[in-house]
C-alpha cells in the first residue's frame, strides 16, 4: 500500500514537474518539506534531475557546515560529493515524513567526522599546544597590514581550536552558533535530546572561551 | 525569589549571553550579571569569544563553479556506479536460467527413466534362486528343459553369481526386479544341470499329475528351444497343480495347501536338499505370474 503510494506521488511528481517546469525557480525555496518530498519521490523513480534539483537546493548549507567542522575548501567539497552521494545511496531508507533537512545535515556531520577520522585530527589537548604558538605574542598590533595578517592568523588558529573540540560538542557549536539552528533542530539533526544539546554547546563556549582568553590575554601582554 | 550565587551564575553564562535560557533561569542570571560586576565581566568575555569564534567561521564565498563542480562530479560518479552495476545485475539473472534450464532438464529425465519403470509388469514377492540341481520329490530329475516361468522368473541373482553346488533359498524380490529376473531364469534354464519344484501338497513333495501335466501342456516350446539341456533347466511346479480335483493329494492336504506352499530345492548332493514352505499369499503371486510368463513365452515363441 505504502509503496503503491510512493509511486503515485512520484508520478503526479514527474508530470507536475515536466509539464510545468517554470514552477522549478518558484519552487527552490529550500525549506518547503512538500518540495522535499516531491523531489524525493522523483528520485526514486530515477529522476536525476530531480537529484540535481536537491542538490541545488541544499548545496550551500551543506557545504558551510562541511567547511566548518573540516576548515579549509578542498576537504569542504570532498564532504560535500561524499554527502550527496550518501543521500543518493540511502534515500530509499528515508522515510516519509521525516525533515529532510535535518536528515542531510545528519549525513553531513557524520561524513565529517569521518574525514575528521581518517586525518586523525588530534584531541582537545592540542587546543593547548595551539595556544602556545608564537603567533599570539603578536596578535592586536594594530590596523596596520601586519596587524590585519597576524589577525587573520589568529582567526585561523581559533578555527583550529574549533577543529580541535570533541566531535560531538564541535557539530552542537557548528550547528547551533555558527549556522543558526534552534536547540531542537540540532537536536534533530543530531539524532540526541535538546539537553544533550544544550549541554554539548555550552562545554564548546566555555573551551572556546578559554582559548579565546589565553589568545587575547597573550596578545594584550604582547603590546 | 532566590538570588544565584556567582558559581551557579557562571555555570550558565555561556547559555544566558547566547540566549538558550529562557523564563526564569534568564531573569534570574540577568538580575545576577546586573549586580555581580565579575559575572558581568564574564559575560562581556563569553560575547567576545562567541563574537571571535563567528568571524573566525565565516565560510569564504564559495564560487558557482565550485559548487557545479561537486554537482557534476556526484553525478557522474551515479553514472559510473550504474554503468559498474549494470553487469553484476546481468550475471546472477544468467546464472539463475542456467540452473532453472539444468534443473528442468534433469527432472525431464528422471520423470522419463520413472515412466519406463513404471511400465513394467508388477513383481511377484516370492523369488527362487536355486542354483542347484533340483529334482521332483518323486525322485525323478525333472525331465524338461521347460523353465515355467511362474517361480522361475524371481531368480534373484545372475547365474554367473552363483556358485555352484551351494543351495540356494527363497528370496524376498525387490519389485522392480522382475524383468532382469525373468531373463535370468531363462538363462539359468539354457545353461543348468538345477531343476527345482515346488509343490503345495503339504508333507510329501510329490509332483502331482496336474502338475505333470501342466508341465507338459507348458513347456514343449520350450523343450524344443533348450533341448540341449533336457536335465538342466530348472522345474518348477506351480502351487495351482496341487488344487486340482483328482490329484494324489488327500483332502487335509488340500487344505493345508491352500494355505501354505512348499518348494523342494535337491542340491548336488542327493543327501541334501532344501525344503521351504512359505505362506500361500506369495504363492497366489506366483500363480499369477507363472500364467502371464507362460503366456509370454508361448508368444515369444
Amino acid at each position: 500500500m505504502e509503496v503503491v503510494k510512493e509511486r503515485m506521488a512520484a508520478e503526479m511528481a514527474h508530470i507536475f514537474l515536466t509539464d510545468a517546469p517554470e514552477m522549478l525557480p518558484s519552487a527552490r525555496v529550500g525549506d518547503n518539506a512538500d518540495y522535499f518530498a516531491v523531489l524525493v519521490a522523483r528520485v526514486r523513480a530515477g529522476d536525476e534531475f530531480a537529484f540535481e534539483q536537491i542538490m541545488l537546493a541544499t548545496q550551500q548549507r551543506v557545504v558551510s557546515i562541511a567547511w566548518r567542522m573540516l576548515g579549509n575548501q578542498d576537504d569542504a567539497r570532498d564532504a560535500a560529493q561524499d554527502v550527496y552521494l550518501r543521500v543518493f545511496k540511502y534515500l530509499r531508507r528515508f522515510r516519509a515524513g521525516e525533515d529532510f533537512r535535518a536528515w542531510i545535515h545528519r549525513i553531513t556531520i557524520n561524513v565529517c567526522h569521518d574525514f575528521a577520522r581518517k586525518k586523525r585530527v588530534p584531541g582537545m589537548a592540542e587546543i593547548e599546544l595551539v595556544a602556545e604558538g608564537p603567533a599570539f605574542e603578536i596578535a592586536h598590533c594594530g590596523p596596520d597590514p601586519e596587524g590585519l595578517a597576524l589577525h587573520e592568523q589568529q582567526l585561523a588558529l581559533v578555527r583550529r581550536a574549533v577543529q580541535l573540540l570533541p566531535a560531538k560538542e564541535r557539530a552542537a557549536l557548528v550547528l547551533r552558533d555558527l549556522e543558526g539552528f534552534s536547540t531542537e533542530e540540532v537536536a534533530q539533526a543530531l539524532g540526541s535530546r535538546p539537553v544533550t544539546v544544550r549541554s554539548q554547546v555550552s562545554s564548546a563556549r566555555a573551551k572556546i572561551k578559554t582559548y579565546c582568553d589565553r589568545l587575547l590575554r597573550k596578545g594584550g601582554t604582547s603590546q | 525569589m532566590r538570588a544565584l550565587n556567582c558559581k551557579r551564575a557562571a555555570g550558565m553564562m555561556s547559555l544566558y549571553v547566547a540566549g538558550d535560557l529562557g523564563g526564569e533561569p534568564e531573569r534570574k542570571v540577568a538580575a545576577h550579571v546586573a549586580a555581580c560586576d565579575p559575572c558581568r565581566r564574564l559575560a562581556r568575555k563569553f560575547s567576545e569569544s562567541n563574537r571571535l569564534l563567528t568571524e573566525a567561521c565565516r565560510p569564504p564565498e564559495f564560487s558557482a563553479e565550485f559548487f557545479s563542480g561537486i554537482r557534476e562530479s556526484v553525478l557522474a560518479e551515479i553514472k559510473r556506479d550504474r554503468m559498474r552495476s549494470q553487469p553484476s545485475r546481468f550475471r546472477p539473472r544468467w546464472l539463475y536460467a542456467t540452473a532453472f534450464a539444468a534443473v528442468v532438464i534433469a527432472s525431464a529425465v528422471m520423470l522419463q527413466h520413472f515412466r519406463s519403470i513404471t511400465r513394467q509388469p508388477p513383481p511377484s514377492n516370492v523369488a527362487v534362486a536355486p542354483p542347484v540341481e533340483i529334482q521332483t520329490t518323486s525322485g525323478q530329475v525333472a525331465g524338461t528343459n521347460s523353465a515355467p516361468s511362474g517361480l522361475s522368473s524371481n531368480l534373484p541373482q545372475s547365474p554367473r553369481n552363483l556358485p555352484r553346488n551351494l543351495p540356494r533359498t527363497l528370496n524376498v524380490l525387490q519389485p522392480r526386479r522382475v524383468q532382469s529376473q525373468k531373463n535370468l531364469a531363462l538363462a539359468t534354464g539354457r545353461s543348468g544341470s538345477r531343476h527345482f519344484e515346488t509343490v503345495r501338497k503339504p508333507g510329501v513333495s510329490v509332483t502331482t499329475p496336474a502338475a505333470r501335466s501342466e508341465r507338459t501342456e507348458t513347456a514343449p516350446a520350450e523343450q524344443s528351444a533348450t533341448s540341449a539341456a533336457t536335465n538342466a533347466s530348472p522345474r518348477v511346479t506351480t502351487p495351482k497343480s496341487a488344487a486340482f480335483p483328482g490329484s494324489a493329494s488327500s483332502v487335509s492336504g488340500r487344505a493345508f495347501a491352500s494355505q501354505v506352499s512348499r518348494i523342494e530345492i535337491q542340491t548336488a548332493d542327493p543327501n541334501i536338499r532344501i525344503i521351504w514352505l512359505g505362506p500361500r499369499a506369495s504363492l497366489q503371486s506366483d500363480e499369477i505370474n507363472h500364467d502371464q510368463d507362460q503366456h509370454e513365452n508361448g508368444s515369444r515363441r
